[in-house]
């Protein structure tokens, strides 16, 4: 109990506080500008942390990386850009609710859920840590497999329309993945003898295009005067958060749930975890066919899961010094310089700053509440905003995000082509969600699979050999063929 | 405009031919059955399946070959949504000889004209946000916005 | 240069007009250089220890400069990408970058023509050898042990730690081809990197990594992760336990990752001038040598022609090591 009594006394102190509410602001906004992610924020941090004592450093990074992932779902809700890669799973969702003129309703749930998700990460980070990390590090190339295979299943639910067409949104984004140098073989693919390309499609520009050129190109077509979109006004969005509870704890535990898991998995992070916990939630739920036209079911699961996945990435760091996702690799360097090396004896012979850390998590997620509820505040002037001036100011930011993405004005190339590709598409039916999600988690399908062969010498059962990766390998091809099961099921008995 | 499923199945099997025969020619890793080429050709297999099954819905369709919508026959939308495209290919080109705040002032403005903003607001929007933008990024967030024509200028 | 000036005037006019000028500085040349925050290019992304070197590095330099120094990431392409951009960029000493050592590698794999000698070399400012690393409850007591082992079974073995063809995977098969051993006597499993690949051998996915010591030891600490051996003359300062190649297997082997300050090809000599002996007191300064040994990272200094022989000299035996492999084009 002294050590908590001590942590408490590290972190409660005013250029603590201070830090942190600065942290807080600029995490805020970072997040919330599309191309500037979360990961970034933290580089920029770090010059700032090596002249910080070791609490408010690791702090700052705490709080703003909580925020920026809540920060990304504000311009994702506003205006269909995902400020965040975290973000994207649920954009489609969230700008629809925009389009009825919910977008208070779904910013509110955004926060709410954020919040109580975070708060859910840091307690699964502070009773489960040691426990975690060691189930974690039994992940290996064929594992990752099967995660990432059962990501990429994720591609069936989360689009409408023809089944057809989410796979081919999906193969298109896979093809992209396999663009450039970074792959198991080190061949350099579809590159066209072009340095940019070796480096491969910068997912984050391919993202800013496919989202929000798409739709500015959009609403050229449909005549720039047409006004704004009306707003249905909660007042005090705060006032909702009870009934809101209350009606989505469902999607609210499933998303915390695969959130928590996923972000402790070393190299899964946030960004999969809220895919995962969207598809997860529409498949369990009751009206899945309100999936994708503005329902506040699949912003809760997804909204929830890359919060809880934040506090679960720094089981692995904190316990074996392994980064959980970038943004914990570059908290990892910034321990290691405070002399807080990672490990299982930060645990034992300096428990009074682990405990500063979990307090600092805590009042971060309480503090996104009322600062977020200000951010929201202070965004909503956005939607009053005629269109004509609106979308060349989006443009602009867009171009500024895409450069900043990797500094390179090739990106803003690579936007404007994923714009123009992304406009066809949806003009044609293909969603773009599996697009995204095809770009995402093609590296990781192909690197595990190719990694397990190499080291099994190209035997295919290697993928069932090993306990965990027979149980998910199993788990994902039963779900692949639950539809055929189910089917001849039925027809049994209708035949019966 | 809108493709007909059929048209757009033969340029699937089209792009997957492409991407097939470019796989083919990536080098094997020694020793190993699966190599570079192994997911590429496994995704243009992938495409040339989604290629046919469309091509079998679209000629059961019997939809127009190419569907243009009605923005396409008004000259002022379809010079909107040029000029959008136009801008950012302005964008890249003046990006590093001009610098940010040139190209960002004269693509606004141009832009918010075409789209009906009066003179005032326009040139007010135009000339306010690359400051504002390049104080943020360049300075605040170290995003390295190209100086272009205005380098010799410091900036407090 | 009097048309640059002419047009540069002019542009100060229209700068006037608008509205945000307060003053011109000194003339476009390298006298009173640097007059304008200066960029850093890092070929890696955030949050690997390339990366917070580079951070380190920049935030002390823009003390000693009096400019702010933009530490910016280009990354991809196994850093043929950000290496690219760095002998690019305009030779006006606004920007350097951090060359890794990688770039005497890829241009043996036929990815791109750049070769050190592309730059201008400013300062090496960090070494750091391979090592060889096992999990604790690891069969082989020690390296002469795990060296059997690989003899008695060729290519049942695997190691990870970088991409196919990286330094690590570089540093194990030069190892083995010394010891007289086919270099494909261990299997390379290709990973993202170090950590992802200490990942795997936390998991038994690979039966060792040849990485730096630095990126190993919270493992080592955790007492999870033994380091059999460095490849190196003399044992790493931070864990002067671990013996070098030499003494255990009796083969001298030098091999590992370095990171230097370089500049485009062409600066003007004042541009070097100037930023030599500022990184100089960079290197030198508690705050560096601070940093450096709490992340268990080695320095190591050469500046100007002596970085340029470095770089040259571990060009070749890097070539060398990959034509042995069969790594090269």
């Amino acid at each position: 109990m002294d050590a908590i009594a001590l942590a408490a006394g590290l972190v409660f102190r005013v250029d603590v506080l201070v830090t942190l509410l600065l942290a807080s602001a600029f995490g805020l906004f970072v997040g919330a500008i599309p191309g500037l992610t979360a990961t970034m924020a933290m580089a920029l941090l770090v010059p700032l942390t090596f002249f910080m004592d070791p609490i408010p450093a690791v702090g700052a990074m705490v709080t703003a990386s909580a925020m920026a992932i809540f920060a990304g779902d504000i311009p994702s809700t506003l205006l269909r850009i995902p400020g965040t890669p975290a973000s994207a799973a649920y954009t489609e969702e969230a700008y629809r609710m925009t389009l009825k003129g919910e977008a208070e309703t779904a910013m509110a749930a955004n926060l709410l859920f954020s919040a109580f998700g975070g708060l859910v990460g840091t307690a699964v980070l502070i009773l489960t840590a040691p426990y975690l990390a060691e189930i974690a590090l039994k992940f290996s190339a064929p594992e990752y497999f099967w995660m990432a295979t059962l990501g990429l299943t994720c591609a069936a639910f989360i689009g409408s329309g023809r089944p057809v067409k989410g796979i081919l949104s999906l193969l298109i984004g896979l093809l992209v993945a396999t663009v450039g140098l970074d792959n198991p073989a080190a061949v350099p693919r579809f590159t066209f003898g072009s340095t940019e390309l070796l480096g491969g499609v910068d997912f984050i520009a391919a993202m800013i295009g496919l989202f929000a050129i798409s739709e500015v190109l959009r609403n050229a077509t449909q005549g720039m005067a047409s006004q704004t979109l009306p707003q249905v006004r909660l007042g005090n969005p705060l006032r909702g958060w009870g009934p809101m509870f209350r009606k989505y704890w469902p999607q609210q535990v499933q998303g915390n749930v695969v959130g928590v898991a996923v972000g402790a998995l070393p190299g899964a992070g946030a960004d999969l975890a809220a895919w995962i916990a969207y598809a997860v939630s529409r498949r369990l739920s009751k009206h899945p066919e309100k999936y994708g036209t503005g329902n506040l079911e699949g912003i809760v699961a997804a909204g929830s899961a890359n919060n809880s996945a934040l506090g679960s990435a720094w089981v692995p760091a904190l316990v074996f010094g392994i980064p959980g996702d970038t943004i914990t690799a570059i908290v990892i360097g910034v321990l290691f310089l405070h002399g807080l090396n990672p490990g299982p004896t930060l645990f034992i012979f300096q428990p009074e700053n682990i405990y500063a850390v979990f307090i600092i998590f805590i009042l971060a997620n309480i503090l996104m509440v009322p600062l977020g509820y200000a951010a929201i505040m202070m965004s909503r002037p956005i939607l009053k905003m005629p269109r004509r001036v609106l979308m060349p100011l989006i443009l602009a930011f867009c171009v500024v995000g895409a450069f900043a993405s990797n500094n390179a004005v090739f990106n803003v190339g690579v936007m404007l082509a994923f714009g123009v590709l992304g406009f066809f598409m949806e003009e044609n039916g293909i969603p773009l969600a599996p697009c995204i999600l095809g770009i995402v988690l093609g590296g990781m399908v192909e690197d595990n699979f190719i990694t397990t062969m190499i080291r099994n010498d190209g035997n295919l059962l290697a993928f069932f050999e090993r306990p965990i990766a027979a149980g998910l390998g199993v788990a994902t091809l039963l779900i692949w063929s639950s539809p055929l099961i189910l089917g001849l099921l039925r027809r049994r008995r209708a035949a019966a | 405009m809108r493709l007909n499923d059929a048209l757009l199945g033969c340029i699937l099997l089209l792009v997957a031919a492409v991407v097939a025969a470019i796989a083919w020619g990536f080098p094997a890793v020694p020793g190993q059955d699966y190599g570079a080429s192994t997911f590429p050709l496994l995704i243009a297999t992938g495409l040339a399946g989604c290629g046919a099954v469309l091509i079998g819905s679209g000629l059961r369709e019997r939809a127009p070959i190419v569907e243009w919508q009605a923005w396409l026959g008004e000259p002022r939308r379809v010079i909107d949504f040029l000029s959008v495209i136009t801008a950012i290919i302005v964008w890249i080109l003046a990006w590093r000889p001009l610098g940010f705040i040139l190209t960002t002032a004269g693509v606004l403005f141009a832009l918010l004209r075409r789209f009906g903003v009066s003179w005032k607001t326009s040139l007010a929007i135009a000339i306010a946000t690359p400051l504002i933008m390049n104080y943020i990024f360049g300075r605040l967030l170290l995003v390295p916005l190209p100086a272009g024509l205005l380098a010799p200028i410091r900036w407090w | 240069m009097l048309g640059t000036h002419i047009h540069r005037r002019a542009l100060l006019a229209a700068g006037i007009a608008l509205g945000a000028v307060t003053t011109l500085a000194g003339a476009a040349t390298a006298q009173g250089y640097p007059d304008r925050p200066i960029t850093l290019i890092v070929p890696w992304g955030a949050g690997g220890g390339t990366d917070s070197t580079a951070r380190i590095v920049g935030s002390l330099l823009e003390q000693e400069l009096g400019q702010p120094i933009n530490v910016v990431n280009r990354t991809g392409g196994s850093g043929v990408v950000g290496h690219s951009a760095i002998a690019e960029a305009d030779p006006d000493g606004y920007t350097i970058g951090l060359a890794t050592v990688e770039i005497g590698m890829m241009h043996w794999q036929g990815l791109t023509e750049l070769t050190s000698a592309d730059y201008t070399p400013l300062a090496l400012m960090n070494f750091d050898p391979a090592s060889v690393n096992v999990r604790e409850d690891a069969d082989w007591a020690d390296l002469p042990a795990l060296i059997e082992a690989i003899k008695a079974n060729p290519g049942t073995l695997t190691a990870s730690g970088t991409g196919q063809g990286g330094i690590w995977h570089l540093a194990i098969a030069g190892f083995l081809s010394k010891l007289g051993l086919e270099p494909g006597a261990v299997r390379w499993v290709p990973s993202e990197g170090a950590a992802p690949g200490l990942q795997d051998l936390m998991a038994g996915g690979v039966d060792l990594v040849p990485c730096s010591i630095p990126e190993a030891r919270a493992l080592i600490d955790a007492g999870r992760v033994r380091s059999l051996a460095v490849m190196s003359s003399k044992p790493n300062e931070a864990f002067p336990d671990v013996p070098t190649t030499q003494d255990v297997a009796g083969v001298s082997w030098d091999i590992g990752a370095w990171r230097g300050i370089v500049a485009p090809k062409g600066v003007p000599d004042e541009v070097a001038a100037r930023l030599i002996p500022a990184l100089e007191k960079v290197y030198n300064s508690s705050e560096y040598a601070d940093f450096m040994s709490k992340q268990g990272f080695g320095r190591q200094w050469a500046s100007g022609e002596a970085f340029g022989t470095f770089m040259a000299e571990s060009n070749e035996s890097l070539g060398a090591v990959m034509k042995e492999v069969g790594l090269a084009k």
